[in-house]
């Protein structure tokens, strides 16, 4: 029986039943969508629940392997501790050593002498030694601890050893309170890190006093450490039911997208036999191509892969061209599109080799010469068409190819290096089957080697790819680069269609020309690029204008002004300003733009209560241009007839000063 | 006769700097016309999120400073997909310029962008600069905060 329906289902039968089969299952998938979405609209309450109740647990779970990992932490320090004051191997050193151990790298230690003082410690000290006591918080027990720039995950515990207690602090940063825009910067936050994991509005209060959010919109639950004790409050925004069916649908259109894409794999998998019976090369390859292009067109337009690939690879501020309506607009769409375009050529140099050295002859005619010398433009052509896609990897694109200290490159740059091989590859088959359909319509027997004939025919690509060069109005490289490449294709072609023609070496050497010649073109554009830098150099330089550095401060201002945390440190006595400019520049425009810039705070006698700058030097003659009573006012400064930066004041903050 | 003569040329020159002068006063009425166009026209690109409308006036290099942490110089063919990309995560609900200064030498203007992310409702500030390069006026920055 079973042998009877394996039977049935043996050759091209299997790939059209498996395109049934997906028939059958996106049909489904649109009635499943459907009644899950009346499923959520019916049973929204008992569905929101339970979703706040899986958000919950899982967000506690995540907390708790940070915990836990800092336990481990403890641990280990403990018993180093205690192997390094043995009495017999009593070593300080030791001890700073091991604690300063690479495996600690992302955690604060703090190890203190029985009497409170501090004895061993590793990078920045979270916890000083007049602040161990009193103890913020018992004892084994994780809690928040808070500074003006950071907020850490601490705990304290203590190592008997010999009947002396020593005390262990250790800390491990969990939130930055301001973001940085450099590559130095690390920018810690597990608020964004959770926001981003659950794709929710979330806000972290890293304090065990704080109260539950009353706003029906929110919910809030507090955060316990492994004592089962509230160190701090998660409030997020409850799902929506509209976010929740779009994100069904989403999904639902999604998987269908990728289903058609299968299905038509497999057609053209089932297509395959049929296909391999045609004798024409030319109805052959211009079925690939259709089928090829139908099915690039497709994924495309069903967003594959940028909607299931996100990150670095799908982000067009890496590269992106608007060529063919955005089939290559970012590093991942780009190695998508090229993928086909590589299938193509591989296939048209198959075919015309075959072809070339098909047995029957063409008639020489003056049709066949024309063509033949059409040809030979195409490959001039082929050439632009290279350079011209090497210029736009190098012109529109933020990635600098050959900055990259590495040895290995980023993802990113990896996979446009890998692009622009390819692309090189795919260029040099369609050329050599170029030049295989000029001898074939040229009607030279390249399998007899006639010499004479074939070096004439060569010299007549050579001339008139080199007159389409000279009549080209922007040929985009030099003719010496031409006369390089068109050397290293008279090589490859030599080698890969007369000298060895089955070699499965072959395509090993079009990558190795390919290479040569993609590294370069990226090589020359990159040099153009580097010389246009300086037209770019003068954009900076003029860039930031009074109109640009008056908005970027006014809205610093206004920022401050709408976060009350903000403004309430001007009534605290023990307020730290310096880390509050800081703050505050860090999370200013001005920041993100490097700009010379910095924020200052006066108290209501004009003495100076904290700063944070970089590139200024400020002096008070600020008081002097305070003179309305505007909220807020963006004065320039002028110093010797040239701008020297812009001051600002916020009376409003001044005000609670006073 | 001469006298005459003089009087011709002193009212010649007159009106013709008068005229000058007009000619001038209208030039510059036109530019900051055409600016206010301009303005007009990113707006509403920005309203309806449609990157064609304001694709045209990117230059070669135009500075790009948004939220979601792009920064930097974008060619004109990168711009397009990284402000396509922009507008996607960060759907417009709203957008109106409350300040255009059509100035000769930096015409440029702020606004608020008013954008759903994922569900929650928030507010930008826009700022955009042009600057005239040869015919043409281009955007040379485009501030998202």
């Amino acid at each position: 029986m079973f042998k009877k329906i394996a039977e049935k289902f043996k050759g091209d039968r299997k790939y059209f039943s498996i395109v049934f089969f997906i028939l059958i299952v996106l049909a489904v998938s649109g009635i499943v969508t459907e009644s899950v979405i009346n499923r959520n609209k019916g049973n929204w309450d008992s569905i929101l629940v339970e979703k706040i109740s899986r958000l919950q647990g899982s967000i506690k779970n995540d907390f708790d392997v940070k915990q836990k990992r800092i336990f481990e932490k403890l641990n280990i320090v403990r018993h180093d501790l205690r192997i390094s004051l043995k009495p017999e191997n009593e070593s300080y050193k030791e001890l700073v050593k091991l604690i300063n151990n690479e495996s600690f790298d992302n955690y604060s230690i703090e190890v203190f002498a029985p009497n409170g003082k501090l004895i061993a410690w590793n990078q920045t000290i979270a916890i000083n030694q007049d602040e161990l006591f009193p103890l913020s918080f018992p004892l084994g027990e994780t809690y928040f601890l808070s500074n003006d720039l950071l907020t850490y995950l601490s705990v304290i515990d203590t190592a008997d050893i010999q009947s002396d207690i020593f005390y262990i602090a250790i800390s491990t940063p969990i939130e930055e309170h301001l973001t940085l825009n450099n590559q130095y910067a690390s920018n810690i936050s597990f608020e964004r890190e959770i926001s981003e994991k659950y794709q929710i509005d979330l806000t972290i209060d890293y304090s065990p006093y704080n109260e539950r959010i009353k706003d029906g919109r929110k919910y809030s639950f507090e955060l316990l450490n492994l004592k089962e004790n509230k160190i701090g409050l998660v409030s997020f925004q409850k799902p929506l039911l509209n976010n929740s069916v779009n994100l069904i649908k989403e999904t639902s259109s999604k998987i269908q997208s990728l289903l058609v894409v299968v299905g038509l794999i497999f057609v053209g998998l089932g297509l395959n036999s049929d296909f391999k019976k045609l004798n024409s090369y030319l109805f052959r390859f211009i079925l690939v191509l259709i089928y090829l292009v139908i099915l690039r067109a497709l994924i495309f337009v069903f967003g594959f892969p940028t909607n299931f690939v996100t990150g670095t690879l799908s982000d067009p501020s890496y590269f992106s061209s608007p060529f063919g309506w955005g089939i290559i607009k970012s590093p991942i769409e780009f190695l998508t599109t090229i993928l086909f375009v590589v299938l193509i050529a591989i296939q048209f140099f198959r075919y015309t080799r075959e072809y070339l050295y098909a047995e029957h002859k063409k008639k020489t005619n003056y049709l066949g010469i024309a063509f033949a010398l059409f040809l030979s433009v195409v490959v001039f052509l082929l050439i632009r068409a290279i350079s011209a896609s090497i210029k736009s990897v190098i012109f529109d694109s933020t990635i600098r190819y050959f900055k990259e200290p590495n040895i290995l490159p980023d993802i990113p740059a990896l996979i446009m290096n890998m692009n622009i091989l390819l692309l090189s590859f795919a260029v040099l088959l369609a050329i050599v089957g170029v030049i295989n359909l000029i001898f074939k319509y040229l009607n030279v027997a390249v399998d007899k080697i006639n010499r004479p004939l074939i070096i004439v025919v060569t010299l007549v690509i050579v001339a008139i790819t080199s007159i389409s060069f000279y009549l080209s109005k922007e040929p985009l490289i030099t003719p010496f680069m031409l006369a390089i490449f068109i050397a290293l294709l008279i090589l490859l072609y030599y080698q890969v269609i007369i000298r060895n023609r089955y070699s499965v070496y072959n395509y090993l050497y079009v990558l190795l020309i390919g290479s040569i010649i993609s590294i370069s073109l990226l090589n020359y554009f990159n040099t153009k690029l580097e010389r246009e830098s300086l037209k770019t150099t003068t954009w900076e330089i003029n860039r930031a204008d009074d109109n640009l550095l008056s908005f970027m401060v006014e809205e610093t201002l206004r920022n401050i002004q709408n976060q009350n945390k903000i403004v309430d440190v001007f009534g605290d006595r023990y307020a730290n300003y310096d880390a509050l400019a800081f703050k505050i520049w860090g999370k200013s425009a001005m920041q993100r733009e490097s700009l010379n810039s910095g924020i200052r705070f006066y108290d209501k006698d004009k003495n100076l209560l904290g700063e944070y700058a970089v590139g200024l030097n400020p002096d008070d003659e600020v008081f002097n241009y305070l003179s309305s009573d505007n909220l807020i006012e963006v004065v320039e400064i002028k110093s010797k007839g040239e701008n020297c930066g812009i001051i600002f004041r916020e009376l409003l903050s001044l005000k609670k000063e006073e | 006769m001469k006298k005459y003569f003089y009087i011709i040329i002193v009212l010649l020159s007159v009106s013709f700097s008068q005229t000058s002068n007009l000619t001038r006063k209208t030039e510059t009425k036109k530019e900051s016309q055409q600016d206010d166009l301009i303005f007009r026209e990113i707006e509403t690109g920005i309203k309806d999120a449609n990157v064609e409308k304001i694709s045209k006036y990117f230059g070669p290099q135009t500075y790009f400073s948004f939220s979601n942490g792009i920064n930097g110089y974008y060619s004109n063919n990168q711009a397009f997909y990284v402000l396509e990309d922009f507008f996607k995560l960060y759907k417009v609900t709203s957008f109106n310029f409350d300040y255009i200064k059509t100035d000769k030498n930096h015409p440029h203007a702020t606004g608020k962008y008013n954008y759903d992310n994922k569900g929650q409702r928030s507010t930008a500030q826009v700022y955009i600069s042009l600057k005239k390069i040869g015919n043409n006026w281009i955007i040379t920055q485009f501030t998202i905060n």
